[in-house]
């Protein structure tokens, strides 16, 4: 499984904001979803990873 | 026969710097990196990086520029990457050989994530303890693990624990050097600054990688920075843009009326059509509305198809 993560711009703070299973389709997700989250860094991250937030 | 960086001027980098390891890649391999990052797709993949390295003046100047692939055997590919027994027996060898004095381990993420606590321990305990006897009296720890990442952003991360180093990234051309000025703070990371505590809740009876999670090193540049670092081939020229009738008129005129004239002649028409393909003076689309086109001068479908099959377009 893959989490879709928002990268708060500002603070760098990060959560998941939908989960799918595989890394093709959270490609995907994010290409389609990605104008809904201005505020955001969109990427992913498999489950049980820690995201890289480095600025 | 790999031209390396003068010996010199790398450990004047680091004492520029204050450092007193400096590990620089290659060309080569940041180009590799790009790739790499790019092709890691479900799979977690890995290999070793080799160079050689001199202490000069008290520096230990490390320079890599081979890489070696090796296979995961991980019982879990999706989640963990594995050596193939046999794989350091073959770094030692090459070592042995002379081929190489240094090596270090590489391997990829499929996502953009941190290296675990698991990434860290393998390089602090396992690839030190293989690899301590042929580097003596250097510690394999003196050399940061690499890890590449394949996520919508893609990183090149390094890290190793106790020992401080340099990482430099090299074009190969003096203008476009990157001096990476490595270390980052643990505090530009909460993962980093929690990664003891981690450590220590999943290997409790190694000391060794405690001992690298408190005094961790890590660098991280974005696969995108690098891709600056590889100058791209010399662009194409724009394609000429012109009407298909424009087209017709170029290939009527260079085949000497030959399609006029009925005296029609595939192998120069294909000749022509990807002398043109190549000097990017039409594309593909255009090369399909031109054949079509040529079925007003009588050409059949059948053999249009024929020319389109011969292009492999």
């Amino acid at each position: 499984m893959y989490n879709i993560i928002c990268i708060d711009k500002r603070t760098k703070e990060w959560r998941v904001i939908k989960k799918v299973r595989t890394k093709g389709e959270a490609i995907e997700w994010i290409e389609k979803h990605k104008h809904e989250y201005p505020g955001c860094i969109l990427n992913f991250a498999r489950e049980g990873f820690e995201p890289i937030v480095e600025v | 026969m790999v031209e390396l960086e003068p010996w010199e001027e790398l450990a004047e980098i680091a004492r520029k710097y204050v450092y007193t390891t400096i590990v620089n890649v290659s060309r080569d391999i940041v180009d590799y990196f790009t790739d790499l990052a790019k092709a890691t797709d479900r799979m977690e993949m890995g290999g070793f990086l080799l160079g050689k390295h001199k202490i000069v003046k008290g520096i230990l100047v490390v320079q890599l520029y081979d890489y070696i692939q090796q296979l995961n055997v991980s019982p879990e590919p999706e989640t963990s990457y594995q050596f193939p027994t046999g794989s350091y027996s073959e770094i030692k060898r090459l070592i042995k050989e002379g081929r190489y004095s240094i090596a270090t381990w590489l391997h990829t993420h499929p996502d953009d994530s941190y290296f675990s606590v698991a990434d860290i321990c393998y390089h602090c305990l396992t690839f030190r303890e293989r690899l301590k006897d042929i580097f003596s009296p250097i510690d394999p720890r003196e050399i940061p693990a690499f890890l590449v990442t394949g996520g919508e952003i893609g990183y090149v991360m390094t890290y190793t624990g106790v020992y401080s180093y340099m990482l430099r990234y090299s074009s190969g051309d003096v203008e476009a050097i990157l001096v990476f000025p490595i270390y980052r703070p643990k505090s530009s990371s909460q993962y980093v600054i929690n990664l003891p505590e981690k450590m220590k809740e999943r290997f409790p009876d190694y000391e060794v990688c405690h001992e690298c999670a408190d005094q961790l090193y890590y660098t991280s540049i974005k696969v995108s920075r690098l891709e600056k670092l590889v100058p791209s081939p010399t662009p194409a020229p724009a394609p000429v843009k012109m009407s298909i009738s424009d087209l017709i008129n170029v290939l009527r005129d260079d085949l000497g009326q030959a399609i006029t004239e009925g005296k029609f002649d595939i192998a120069r028409l294909l000749d022509k059509l990807i002398s043109m393909l190549q000097r990017r003076e039409i594309d593909k689309e255009k090369i399909h509305e031109i054949l079509f086109e040529l079925q007003g001068l009588g050409y059949s479908m059948e053999k249009v198809s024929i020319i389109i099959e011969s292009l492999r377009i």
